[in-house]
């Protein structure tokens, strides 16, 4: 490891300090609140989103922590005084509902494409913004009010419908659940104008010489992203004001006492819900793909597979809803369909880990905080992915549904993978956001405290879940007792693991090293710019080239970073095969 | 490579190896009660094989890859220069992948297939109505008894149990009467959602083996078991989040070896388990037997008299009393009230057992004046749970009603 001594500098391209104090970045452009309530620059955007799903991050934690904490006795006693009576399990109901609706519609499914995806995406084709700022903006706004909404639910009487909105439950209950479909219906506009904004980008901004298959395969992963969100969502947003309209007009269309058909709710959440699974986690790939390209300095392996196979998990996660329903009722012949349709979904994600191997093998690693997170999500999306298997064969998911089976794994897809690229990404994606370097030392810490404490949480709750503990849950058997008591434990180690990273990245801002422009050696355009880049991201017009040939830049050690070879453009015109 | 790096690698294949091991030594399923487990486990067990092979291989590999490539700070200029795609490589792992996923599909549709096709007519299976409710269950038998219930709880049998028997089909016919709701056997891998509005069905098969498996493995666990070895209990939860009680709806599915499930389905029938007081139990006797023919508001009735005050009534065979309004039930000719002589009434003698007849007693007592609190003292149903053992004699056979004169 490094001891990063020397004194820290804004550097240029070629590794000439920035002497500037007052240089313009997208941070001083301009001033006061309204230069970013009103702004229109997709990294300012990016980091009011920032703010925003850390916040929601924040609020969905705690409910976890505050369930975790009430599964931690089985006893009339718990932790806190509120006992198991009908409060008590009331507030469970309601903590894990909240805690599952904030953290799916207000933090996953926005985490990466409105943070990373809004920050990188331009700056990857070498644009100044995306295609259409002002959508941009709107969708934040979009995101807010949705978010109100969910704060006002808070207030208003909570929900316990769980985040899935089951009808005729959520049709009937006392809770807010008016206001928390109409919440949801508006964040999935924020998720769809960033999708539209992000396919249009892609399509019609990239510069001369950039190919498809010149692309970052992060912007593949959040093209076929983008795909879902505009096609999914909407199906989502007709099924909430539906059940909104049941619910204020007394329309029987899920509730059955009114002539209505539960199931056809499940089918019509699913539709969109599946696909969400892959918005959650498909940027997550991208993010990796990039890491582990990165820091094993060496060019990525099967480059086309990987791009492939994200529009193949985009277009595969459309046909596979019907899994989440095999012991709903619906026909056996229906049941068959989707389990053989599910699985897959299976192959183009084993062939994204086989490549992100075959791109370690032999690479020269570096073992640096992102790079822990990308190895990190290795290992926990291949978890997650296999023990898909044994939810996607039909007579095994139908002991496994709405276990803690099922918990434990899509915990580890959709936490697990998701927000390790989420931390993994904003450590690589840092410097140039922020213009600051973070603590290395503490930024390893906290991945392995975080790790572990991830694995603790969730890997028993396989094994629980495996002997029949069923989901949602306020009270148990005490046979199941000791799993809750590690799974607890394991989500205390957790949190102490992110407020480790939360205090790196506070510090950082603080007190870190000035950034230089490319302290990694990637050659993705972000990195052309200095960081943090200017209003405009670029002074100069960014070079095009292989995204993954490393040879145009030279390690600089005096700074500590990688600066632009002289014959970059001819380097970038031989490629690297 | 250097010292650090060999170490590194140890580990890493060590820790490989243990948590082969160990993968190998945990007994991830429940307990086997019959029903699907087989085949579930099975599957399981493959699919927890290749999830432990690929996992570890990944794992494994990552680490190795991180451990002998890690790069030296005075390398950070080295850039690797490897193949960067081979078309072959990546249909060569493509495919047993695809070839494993289809196999687990194909093991799990068979599986499915079984749980999915109910038992045929020949089959014999014996039909339970599973009702659930926010938040309980009611299970009604062929017999027409019923037993409803939240928690089971051990210390007094209350609470939600679902007798079947063993050694025969037993076909769920799912209901549900508000939310959804689902009936999950872990012990016999099964589960159905209940959803209001339509009928779901599912269906288990336990063996006598089973039980005994059962029994001894509780005794080994130290845990209480029936002294008699009739029946093995397994655990049943509901897995459709449905409110506030949710999880208090954790009964009990009690499997009991065919020769003595006749003697339960009895006992079933003569106490419910709703902890129904003997007046609410004849209540309900007479709205399925008695009311079309007999009022109980003093309503004049051709068909019969009814039975407002009828309690203590000077009759033909003297003052109505328990033994009389037994007879009436077994023996409805023995006695003709004065203005129904034309009227024959049938026996309801084998349709209505000897409990059936004393809650009849009970609520003809509540409409006749006499105090709740005096009738309630005088049947042994009035417990918290009443398990019907009163009425069984030494070979645990339903007792014959008192011989009538």
């Amino acid at each position: 490891m490094t001891t990063l001594t020397q004194p820290g500098v804004h550097t240029d391209l070629i590794g000439k300090p920035v002497t500037d104090p007052n240089r313009e970045t997208f941070w001083n452009a301009s001033k006061g609140w309204a230069s970013w309530a009103f702004t229109l620059d997709h990294k300012r955007i990016a980091v009011m989103y920032l703010i925003g799903v850390l916040a929601a991050f924040f609020l969905g934690g705690t409910m976890a922590i505050v369930l975790r904490t009430m599964l931690l006795t089985n006893s009339d006693v718990v932790a806190g005084g509120l006992g198991k009576g009908p409060t008590a399990v009331n507030f469970y109901n309601q903590a894990f509902t909240i805690h599952g609706a904030v953290m799916v519609f207000m933090f996953i499914i926005p985490a990466i494409p409105a943070v990373i995806g809004n920050m990188v995406l331009p700056m990857q084709v070498g644009a100044i913004d995306v295609a259409f700022p002002r959508l941009n903006l709107m969708s934040f706004y979009c995101w807010l009010v949705g978010a109100l909404f969910f704060l006002a639910v808070l207030v208003m009487g909570g929900l316990d419908t769980g985040w899935t909105f089951y009808t005729p439950y959520s049709i009937r209950t006392s809770t807010a659940a008016t206001a928390a479909v109409l919440g949801a219906f508006i964040l999935g506009f924020s998720s769809i104008l960033t999708g539209v904004n992000f396919v249009a980008t892609v399509h019609m901004m990239r510069p001369e010489g950039q190919g498809w298959f010149k692309l970052p395969l992060l912007l593949w992963a959040l093209y076929s992203t983008a795909v879902i969100q505009i096609l999914a969502t909407p199906v989502l947003a007709i099924t909430l004001l539906l059940v909104a309209a049941e619910r204020i007009l007394g329309v029987g269309i899920f509730d059955p006492a009114l002539g209505g058909d539960p199931v056809l709710f499940q089918h019509f959440f699913w539709f969109y819900s599946h696909p969400a699974v892959y918005i959650m986690v498909l940027p997550g790939l991208g993010v990796i793909s990039e890491i582990i390209s990165v820091f094993s300095r060496k060019h990525i392996f099967g480059y086309k597979f990987i791009a492939f196979s994200s529009l193949a998990i985009a277009l595969f996660g459309f046909i596979v809803w019907g899994h989440h329903m095999f012991t709903s009722g619906q026909s056996w012949l229906l049941n068959a369909i989707f389990s053989l349709l599910t699985m897959s979904v299976a192959i183009p994600s084993a062939v994204k880990v086989f490549n992100w191997l075959a791109t370690m093998y032999r690479g020269r690693i570096r073992l640096d905080t992102p790079m822990l997170y990308g190895m990190g999500f290795i290992w926990l999306f291949t978890i997650g992915g296999l023990t898909g298997l044994f939810l996607a064969a039909l007579n095994t998911d139908i002991h496994f549904h709405d276990t803690y089976f099922v918990v434990a794994h899509f915990h580890y897809v959709m936490v697990g993978s998701t927000l390790f690229a989420f931390i993994g990404g904003l450590y690589y994606w840092w410097p140039k956001m922020f213009g600051k370097m973070y603590d290395e030392k503490w930024g390893r810490i906290g991945a392995w405290v975080v790790f572990i404490g991830f694995n603790l949480t969730f890997f028993i709750q396989f094994l629980a879940g495996s002997r029949g503990m069923p989901r949602r849950y306020a009270n148990y058997p005490d046979e199941y007792q000791v799993y809750h008591h590690i799974s607890t434990l394991g989500s205390y180690v957790l949190t102490i693991g992110l407020f480790i990273v939360l205090f790196n990245w506070i510090h950082s801002i603080r007190k870190g090293r000035p950034a230089p422009a490319n302290p990694w050696g990637a050659n993705s355009m972000e990195w052309q710019s200095l960081s943090p880049p200017p209003h405009l991201n670029f002074d100069t017009p960014p070079k095009v080239g292989d995204p993954y040939n490393f040879d145009g830049w030279k390690y600089d050690p005096d700074i500590d970073a990688y600066v632009m070879r002289d014959d970059y453009e001819e380097i970038m015109a031989k490629g690297q095969h | 490579m250097n010292q650090t790096a060999k170490i590194g690698l140890l580990i890493t294949w060590v820790g490989v190896l243990i948590l082969g091991i160990v993968s190998v030594i945990v007994d991830w399923m429940p307990v086997d009660g019959g029903g699907f487990s087989e085949d579930v486990d099975w599957l399981y067990y493959f699919i927890y094989a290749v999830n432990v092979f690929f996992f570890l291989l990944i794992g494994g590999l990552m680490f190795t890859f991180a451990i002998c490539g890690k790069q030296r700070p005075e390398d950070r200029d080295e850039v690797v220069h490897g193949a960067t795609h081979n078309t072959l490589v990546e249909v060569a792992w493509t495919f047993p992948p695809l070839v494993i996923v289809l196999a687990i599909f194909v093991w799990g549709f068979r599986g499915y297939l079984d749980m999915a096709t109910m038992p045929p007519a020949s089959a014999d299976a014996y039909l339970v109505d599973v009702e659930a409710r926010q938040w309980g269950w009611t299970f009604t038998h062929e017999n027409g008894a019923s037993v409803s219930g939240q928690n089971y709880n051990p210390e007094t049998g209350g609470g939600a149990v679902l007798d079947i028997p063993a050694d025969r089909p037993v076909e769920f016919r799912l209901s549900a009467t508000d939310v959804l709701h689902s009936l999950y056997f872990p012990a016999q891998r099964a589960k159905k959602d209940c959803v209001p509005g339509r009928y779901n069905r599912m269906w288990v098969e336990v063996t006598s083996a089973h039980i005994d498996a059962r029994i001894a493995e509780m005794r080994e666990d130290g845990l209480a078991v029936d002294e008699q070895e009739r029946y093995a209990d397994y655990p049943l939860h509901c897995t459709e989040y449905c409110g506030q009680d949710h999880s208090q709806m954790n009964g009990i599915l009690r499997v009991w070896k065919p020769e003595y499930w006749d003697a339960q389905l009895d006992v079933l029938n003569i106490w419910n388990k709703e902890n129904l007081s003997p007046i609410k139990w004849g209540e309900a006797v007479y709205t399925n037997n008695c009311a079309s023919c007999h009022s109980v508001d003093g309503t004049p009735r051709t068909t019969g008299p009814t039975w407002k005050d009828l309690w203590k009534q000077e009759r033909d065979g003297g003052p109505v009393d328990e033994q009389y309004i037994l007879e009436s039930i077994y023996i409805p000719g023995a006695f003709k009230v004065t203005g129904f002589e034309s009227q024959n009434m049938s026996t309801f003698a084998g349709q209505l057992n000897y409990g059936d007849v004393m809650g009849v007693i009970a609520y003809i007592k509540s409409i006749s004046g006499v105090d709740e609190s005096e009738i309630r003292a005088e049947y042994p149903a009035d417990r918290e749970v009443y398990d019907g053992s009163d009425w069984l004699d030494e070979n645990n056979q339903v007792m014959e009603p008192p011989a009538l004169d």
